[in-house]
């Protein structure tokens, strides 16, 4: 039984010091990178048909078709993310911006949501960063290995973004409001949204970043929601308290196959 | 007690792993996933001898670690705590009881759970509701339930041949 204890003991003290260190976090990155090496290039692949011991030469093709017609499917995807990046940022306001796939899009945690990218700080990738699809924003960079990084979504519980509440009117862009966006596992939620005495519009509203902190550019959509005055039976609902709480409609991550990381404002 | 072969686990934990990164996502309700290696864990201490389980916790641990936003060796050392309290308690327990296993299951998943939700506050002093925290631990009871009437029915299968 002492022995037993002694294990446990040591096991509880290195699982401390594993939290602890940084080198981990960046370690198992790495561990990770080794399965997901990234797609080789169109000579490579040439290269490989020459190899005597590929079993037949029309299987080689046909492989190289498929892992071809996935690359241009994912390069149409990423030109059309840029164009649509480029419409709001020009490229004076944004000089760069990163292009990257995604890996993996989920967690092993119950209560967490991250994914990951095949870029990382080799390609200039650090912590912190803003992860878009177009100019909607998918979470930020937490951690960074050479040649993968984690993206922290926007959905996971630890996401807190500055964000204005904003609409459309006679072509004239309305603020309607300021608060917070947070992550509730499933799906983020508007906080602290004070009620105030303009009238919102009915219908769909945009939920921009505010660029509260730096912590992410302004103007990027974080989603939309449905106005919180609604008609009901000709009158409209009671308003009771002081804030809205509010669920935000988000990009469908499963839908998206690549992704831009965009540097910190600093 | 039965003893582990250890490339059936890592097979199973790598299996269970990409079940838990790839498929189970696209069943939350309500952003609630079941937990399948705490599963595996919780049955493998009910099942092998404590020294194993423990072994099996640290791998099972280490694999979650992997993927997941969490610090690293969180799960390393709460797979651990778990596997070495069930191994204190496996003597006053009943071992083969079914409810058992499916409520201590739950328990684990809580507590799992709850010091994630802890980790939270330390880490960016942000709270995860409960509703969260119990939906997740549920779900995982609920999976435990169907796994043991998956492996009820095998084991009947295997007695009638």
């Amino acid at each position: 039984m002492k022995s037993f204890r002694s294990i446990f003991l040591i096991l509880l003290f290195v699982g401390f010091f594993l939290s602890l260190a940084p080198f981990f976090h960046s370690l198992r990155l790495r561990i990770f990178s080794l399965f997901f090496q990234p797609s080789t290039s169109i000579q490579e692949e040439h290269l490989c048909l020459q190899n005597p011991a590929a079993s037949s030469e029309i299987v080689a093709l046909q492989h190289q078709i498929s892992a071809l017609s996935w690359q241009v499917l994912q390069l149409q995807e990423q030109v059309q993310n840029l164009t649509k990046f480029r419409e709001k940022f020009s490229i004076e306001d944004m000089p760069l911006v990163i292009p990257a796939k995604i890996l993996l899009r989920h967690d092993s945690s119950t209560l967490r949501n991250s994914f990951i990218i095949d870029r990382g700080s080799q390609h200039g990738v650090k912590p912190g960063f803003a992860v878009v699809y177009g100019y909607s924003l998918l979470g930020r960079i937490l951690e960074v290995s050479p040649k993968t990084s984690k993206v922290l979504h926007i959905t996971d519980p630890a996401m807190r973004i500055g964000i204005y509440v904003i609409g459309t009117v006679e072509d004239q862009t309305i603020t309607y409001a300021e608060g917070l966006c947070i992550g509730r596992n499933s799906n983020c939620e508007l906080r602290h949204i004070e009620k105030g005495n303009q009238k919102w519009q009915e219908g769909e509203l945009s939920i921009v970043t505010s660029g509260f902190k730096k912590q992410f550019p302004p103007g990027l959509v974080v989603g939309t929601i449905q106005s919180p005055y609604r008609k009901k039976t000709g009158a409209e609902l009671e308003e009771i308290g002081v804030f809205w709480d509010l669920p935000v409609q988000i990009a469908d991550l499963s839908k998206i196959l690549t992704v831009l990381v965009l540097p910190s404002l600093e | 007690m039965r003893f582990v072969h250890w490339h059936i686990l890592f097979l199973l934990a790598s299996a269970l792993l990409g079940l838990q990164v790839l498929v189970v996502p696209y069943f939350a309700i309500n952003g609630a996933r079941p937990d399948l290696l705490l599963c595996l864990l919780i049955y493998m201490s009910f099942q092998v001898k404590a020294r194993q389980a423990l072994i099996a916790g640290v791998i099972l641990g280490l694999f979650k670690d992997g993927i997941s936003a969490e610090r690293f060796g969180f799960f390393f050392a709460m797979f651990n705590f778990i596997t070495i309290s069930l191994s204190f308690l496996q003597k006053k327990m009943i071992h083969d009881s079914r409810i058992v296993w499916i409520i201590t299951t739950g328990i684990a998943s809580l507590l799992v759970n709850f010091a994630e939700s802890l980790m939270m506050v330390i880490t960016y002093r942000h709270f995860i509701a409960f509703e969260q925290c119990a939906g997740g631990a549920c779900y995982t009871m609920l999976i435990s339930l169907f796994c043991f009437i998956f492996f009820d029915k095998l084991r009947l299968l295997e007695k009638e041949r």
